[in-house]
């Protein structure tokens, strides 16, 4: 056959920019640094992106503020979250004031140890229960991501990979699911498991709303992740797997799920926030966390009551909230950008 | 690589082999009535099958030991499916598909390992057959550790694959984008020889390649088959490439067979109007002689493979079409040389070449017993051995030139 | 059996409410008086005649049907429609407001046979509002008709009536225990047992007759057709229900009502219905509901339009008196001793009166705050003698669960009960139910609470009502804490034959024996807010506490 031998190899020195190239990770791969790895390169650009690090930061700092609820409960405040003190006194400026006073209206903010943002009908004091309440938040959001990541990340890889009856099962389950209104699902759900618990989790627990939680968004992320695995198993590298006479199992978890590694990292932060924000809306309608337990949706339910005479009351967990949720999309804004190659064009630009 | 001197004599059947050219005569795979029709569903709440796409329809070859077997036909004809039933990667839902006489056609996959390691494939797309979130050492590396290679010894012969393909050992933890496509296939072809196959199906190897780089692909894999003492299934969509390469040809149309022939031979003398008609389309580098040559050029589309046309496949589109070709298929007949071609109107041949054809045991169990007619042939008038390259002997202007149907749409 | 009362709470809490009012006038000799300086004093009073009133609710009634419904926003409502043989007196505030007069009946019952069978008459020559002369034999088939769909407080009827219980189990085919007479217009009732309350429950609209050819099922998009001051309008159910004027309703001594039109629009968001009010775009706040917290301060500077008015209700929580740690007393007591009537007060904004008895101020047997035991429900909570009380009884560390509802202020009351069992050193925790299901969900035999919040409006002003819910022998579904006190329910069973009047003493010894022995823990008694828009006449159209909105005294300015 001997064609054209005056080309010879291609193999060349190293590294070539083929015109099959589409991201630039070869040429920012560079002579000198062998082997950068799609997560290298990730890392590089978000590195860059110095929005989304600062909301990364805001959002590590309100974590951390409301990590340590406890300290300023204990410490400064004096009072537990859910220590009731309908009929006592504090001192603002010299003067005693009844907390709730004698027709139920309790006091505004204080702005010293005592009742920093002001108490609730029950006399608890609000400073303290909104960094309890973010805790509570933040750590039903942090589970329900946990349960949507492998539950949705398992549908979708079950359902898109193996097809057939695994399809035919978890596919019309997801839409089931899919197609109720979250927050109303949630309502019934929550409603009812809080009443009688699941399993062993007692219906006062928090990991109840986060599991409901958690089921609910499954499917969104369940089905753009079955549709990239759909997308994937059609890619010659697994027939060549198969060929090989790899098993669907190993070919699932090994060969196409790191490849929608980078789809699911985006959505981590997405779905925090839209945990987050169910969250709320759950313990605003009251079938979320259970009381006495305060989260931001509660204390926003809580706050409505005074929304004309103490609007503070629910517009500082209000806000909260939204800064959560906020920091947690600017983040993962970059993190979509950094992962997404497309996006390299549009933050260089 | 030598191009065969003689073409050797052709299989007599399924069951008695006779490669030519390098082959040894030792029938490596054999596909017998090869059928694989996908089905059609429709449904809103329960999938219904309502019609098949016939892919690969009876189909009858042999692979021998050591051969090069080209496989041309246009995009669509079952070619690539073909070659994915024959590594099994499609589940055949008809026929027969032995590896060295054994029947494996259903096998499962523990079954299928021992032949997993002599069978392997390179695929068309260099950029999708590679797992762009691994590096090149564990792509060149899972096969071995699948087969049984001591997790030690795989690096070093990672390293020593890299080199047999003409890439840098140094580059084994690079990740696939940071090599062209020319390099990347060459790891794609690594990979396949990472078990020690006896067997390559190459499905359209070159053809996302840069020309140049084609060459160089090629080459190494002329060199690998001598080295390793590989058989080739080699894929391509014109002929223009496996001419080059392979000791025998299969021209498949919709699906089916059309012709199947010593590679020298289909080039001088095709007997299927396909294969001719296949064979103008090669463009010839000199432009002035490019649009002087008449040549055949097919008009419309192919058939839907959903509802292929009766009798003939190629009936609907062919310049010689009378009516037996619409209501018969024609059975392959096998001439002189090893010469199979299925047409009732077989092109290039004499009278007496007709009249000495036999029905090849090839032939799809479809097929009509009606041979092609010598008498009639003769009448015609006795053409001459064609070239195609320049398109004599072929049938002109039966179908006017459509301006979109080849490269040479602007000749007269 | 008023346990269906509770099914709604707030609803029946009103209805009770009405029929306090009803019962009130339950001794029958001050009754025609006070019936007839009613009526007189509705007829003769001057201002407006006619115009619409709108009335806006946040709950529906479960029907307008008064064979199905017993809840306060229903009897509202059909109170005007369907007059019973008896009714409570109209026009007059306040809890003494409400006494049992006669209504189709030509007096107060003759009672014969030791108080097992009482005798109404029927007046003659009466008619429904379709023009159909009243039979003495409506009221059995209204009863009937009662025990066939069933009727919220069915077991009235099944339990105290001869016959009620085969009937209503379908091993009859009439209620042996109520004879009519057509041609002389009698109805004789005969009881199980002597049992005083039977007047009131001939007081409530559920009794009231209907003409011939009613059907048996619940008429929820109609209404039936009735013979009061009132007839139906259009109905959408559950969201809004017509009154209009009976022009044809001429009862002798009864009032006839002023206004020619009532509309009944229920939207669950109690905060716009309260701001309609205020910006006189709607007429009447439904007392029903609570005032939210976030208008509650510029619907008290409306002096001229707004008050909160002491009706007959008990708020308190019960006690699993039979299992740990409340089977032990003196976990009951220190209980009792650590609330603090104030803070609960407080929690409902200031709608409470502190109060540890059962039977509120508006009916007889009442006893003064000042006789409770534990701590002086007006002062702080008596915490030295509360933990005294918790190291006897040997409970610390015991789990507990509360039961509330999630309905405010009842949520703040859990979290703040839940506090005060855990500051006496119980392990408590708190289990919110929605306030639709809260009561059947605590009610359900295998549930078995701890210990929970309960609230009770008044059926009838009878202390019966109240006592009754702890009543242990006859397995009282409203018994959520299950207590069974021989003593108490020997003494209830001879009570509930007299008229409450006659004994009203002996009722106060009784809750006060209960009081003692920490059966429940009450702690006040609710107000609810009288709230109209500037177009009605304020003075003249007081709350009733029988039937919370007296439309029939209702009248614009």
């Amino acid at each position: 056959m001997a064609l054209d031998p005056a080309i010879g190899p291609d193999a060349g020195s190293g590294v070539v920019i083929g015109s099959d190239q589409g991201s630039g990770g070869a040429w920012e791969g560079g002579r000198h640094a062998p082997a950068v790895g799609p997560w290298r390169l990730a890392m590089r650009r978000m590195r860059r992106n110095r929005v989304a690090l600062a909301f990364l930061g805001l959002f590590i700092l309100i974590v951390v503020v409301c990590v340590l609820a406890p300290v300023y409960s204990h410490d400064i405040a004096q009072i537990g979250p859910n220590q009731n003190n309908i009929t006592g006194q504090v001192k603002v400026g010299g003067q005693e004031k009844d907390v709730v006073a004698v027709d139920g209206t309790p006091i505004g903010p204080t702005f010293t140890s005592h009742y920093f943002l002001g108490a609730d009908t029950n006399g608890r004091d609000l400073a303290v229960r909104l960094l309890y309440g973010g805790r509570t938040s933040l750590l039903i959001g942090g589970v329900a991501t946990v349960i949507i990541i492998v539950l949705g990340t398992l549908f979708g890889l079950l359902s898109g990979y193996l097809r057939g009856v695994a399809d035919g099962i978890l596919r019309p389950l997801m839409e089931l699911i899919w197609s109720f209104p979250p927050v109303i699902l949630g309502v019934v759900v929550g409603t009812a498991l809080a009443l009688g618990g699941l399993g062993p989790i007692k219906g006062n627990s928090v990991f109840i709303p986060a599991f409901i939680i958690g089921v609910i968004y499954s499917p969104y992320l369940g089905k753009p992740i079955r549709g990239e695995i759909l997308r994937l198993r059609e890619q010659d590298f697994v027939d060549a797997a198969r060929a090989q006479g790899m098993g669907p199992m190993r070919i699932m978890f090994t060969e196409v799920l790191p490849n929608a590694a980078s789809t699911i990292i985006v959505f981590i932060p997405l779905m925090l926030a839209q945990a987050l924000l169910l969250e709320a809306y759950l313990s605003f309608l009251g079938a979320g966390v259970q009381a006495p337990n305060a989260s931001w949706g509660t204390l926003i339910a809580d706050g409505l009551n005074y929304i004309e005479t103490t609007p503070t009351f629910c517009l500082i967990p209000g806000i909260m909230l939204v800064l959560t949720v906020l920091s947690v999309n600017v983040f993962g804004d970059g993190l979509r950008d950094a992962l997404d190659p497309r996006a390299q064009v549009r933050i260089k630009t | 690589m030598a191009t065969p001197d003689e073409p050797g004599a052709i299989a007599r059947g399924a069951s008695a082999p006779n490669g030519s050219g390098r082959g040894n005569g030792t029938a490596l795979i054999e596909a017998e009535h090869l059928e694989l029709y996908f089905p059609v569903k429709k449904g809103i709440l329960v999938d219904r099958t309502v019609a098949h796409v016939h892919a690969v329809d009876d189909v009858s070859l042999v692979l021998t030991e050591g051969e090069t077997l080209g496989v041309v036909g246009e995009s669509g004809c079952g070619k690539s499916t073909l070659a994915r039933c024959l590594v099994r990667l499609h589940e055949p839902t008809g026929g027969t598909l032995r590896f060295r006489g054994r029947d494996i056609t259903k096998l499962n996959r523990r079954g299928l390992q021992p032949i997993r390691r002599e069978v392997q494939m390179v695929f068309q797309d260099p950029v999708s057959s590679l797992n762009p979130r691994k590096r090149v050492g564990q792509i060149i590396g899972v096969p071995m550790r699948l087969h049984g290679v001591d997790g030690s010894d795989v690096e070093s012969r990672v390293r020593d694959l890299l080199h047999r393909v003409g890439l840098n050992p140094e580059h084994i933890n690079r990740f696939p984008h940071e090599f062209s496509g020319g390099q990347r296939q060459r790891i794609g072809v690594a990979r396949a020889l990472a078990v020690n196959p006896k067997l390559l199906v190459l499905d359209e190897p070159v053809s996302a390649l840069d020309v140049s780089v084609q060459a160089q692909v090629i080459n190494l894999l002329d060199d690998l088959q001598d080295e390793f003492g590989l058989s080739y299934m080699f894929i391509a969509h014109d002929l223009s490439i496996v001419r080059h390469v392979s000791d025998r040809i299969v021209v498949m149309y919709l699906g089916k067979l059309m012709e199947v022939s010593p590679a020298r031979e289909l080039y001088e003398k095709p007997i299927h109007p396909y294969t001719q008609a296949l064979l103008a389309a090669i463009p010839i580098p000199d432009p002035h002689e490019n649009q002087a040559r008449a040549r055949t050029v097919l008009g419309g589309e192919p058939p839907n493979p959903i509802d292929p046309p009766p009798g003939c496949r190629f009936h609907t589109r062919c310049p010689h079409a009378t009516e037996i070709c619409a209501t018969t298929e024609p059975p392959l007949a096998e001439y002189a040389g090893g010469h199979l071609a299925a047409c009732h109107h077989p092109q290039s041949v004499g009278a007496e070449e007709i009249a000495s054809a036999v029905r090849s045991s090839l032939s799809p169990t479809s097929a009509g017993d009606a041979m092609p007619d010598a008498e009639a042939a003769r009448q015609a008038g006795d053409p001459a051995p064609g070239d195609p390259a320049t398109g004599r002997g072929a049938r002109t202007g039966a179908t006017p030139p459509s301006p979109s149907a080849g490269p040479g749409s602007g000749a007269p | 059996m008023k346990r269906y009362a509770r099914t709604s709470t707030a609803v029946l809490l009103a209805a009770l409410v009405a029929l306090a009012v009803a019962a009130c006038g339950g001794s029958s000799s001050k009754s025609s008086k006070s019936s007839s300086s009613g009526s007189s004093k509705a007829s003769s009073a001057g201002g407006k005649q006619g115009g619409t009133i709108k009335i806006v609710s946040g709950t529906p009634p479960l029907s307008a049907d008064q064979g199905l419904d017993f809840t306060t926003q229903g009897n509202e409502l059909y109170s005007t429609v369907n007059l019973s043989l008896l009714t409570f007196t109209r026009g007059v505030a306040g809890t003494a407001g409400a006494k049992i007069i006669p209504g189709l009946a030509k007096s107060l019952p003759k009672v014969t046979d030791g108080g097992k069978t009482y005798t109404f008459t029927l007046r003659p020559g009466l008619h429904y509002s379709n023009g159909v002369p009243i039979k003495a034999s409506d009221v059995p088939r209204a009863l009937e008709r009662d025990l066939k769909i069933p009727w919220q407080a069915a077991s009235f009827i099944s339990a105290y009536i001869q016959g009620g219980m085969a009937y209503a189990n379908g091993n009859a085919k009439t209620i042996s225990g109520v004879v009519a007479n057509d041609k002389t217009g009698t109805i004789a009732v005969h009881l199980v047992a002597p049992f005083a309350p039977i007047v009131d429950v001939f007081a409530l609209p559920g009794t009231a007759p209907v003409p011939p050819g009613t059907p048996a099922k619940n008429l929820a998009a109609t209404g039936t057709v009735g013979d009061g001051q009132y007839k139906w309008g259009p109905i959408t159910p559950g969201h809004s229900y017509t009154l209009i004027k009976n022009p044809k309703f001429d009862v002798p001594g009864l009032p006839r009502g002023h206004v020619d039109q009532f509309t009944y629009s229920v939207n669950t968001n109690v905060l716009a219905n309260a701001e309609a009010v205020l910006n006189n775009q709607a007429d009447v706040f439904d007392p029903g509901d609570t005032l939210p917290a976030a208008v509650l301060d510029k619907v008290k500077q409306q002096s001229d339009r707004y008050q909160a008015v002491p009706l007959n209700t008990s708020w308190y929580f019960w006690f699993a008196t039979y299992k740990k740690p409340f089977n032990n007393l003196y976990a009951r007591e220190a209980v009792l001793a650590a609330m603090d009537d104030r803070a609960l007060s407080r929690l409902d904004s200031g709608f409470q009166t502190p109060d540890c008895h059962l039977i509120p101020f508006g009916i007889v047997g009442h006893s003064s705050p000042s006789s409770c035991p534990f701590h002086n429900p007006n002062g702080p909570a008596n915490l030295t003698l509360a933990k005294q009380l918790m190291q006897k009884s040997g409970m610390t560390g015991q789990p507990v669960v509360v039961y509330g509802e999630e309905r405010a202020p009842r949520r703040q009351y859990l979290d703040y009960f839940t506090g005060v069992l855990n500051s006496l050193g119980f392990k408590a925790t708190e289990k919110v139910v929605n306030s639709g299901v809260y009561f059947t969900t605590i009610g359900a035999p295998t549930l078995k609470p701890d210990v929970g919040f309960g609230d009770w409006n008044q059926d009838f002003p009878n202390p019966w009502d109240f006592m009754q819910l702890f009543a242990g022998d006859a397995g009282s579904t409203l018994n959520y804490g299950y207590v069974n006190d021989p003593h108490y329910n020997a003494t209830l069973n001879k009570l509930d034959q007299q008229p409450p009047d006659k004994v009203a003493s002996q009722w106060a010894a009784l809750d006060q024996y209960a009081v003692n022995h920490a059966y429940y823990a009450v702690f006040g008694h609710e107000s609810k807010p009288q709230f109209y828009s500037s177009r009605v006449d304020f003075a003249a159209s007081p709350l009733s506490v029988e039937y919370f909105l007296d439309l029939v005294s209702m009248r614009l300015k």
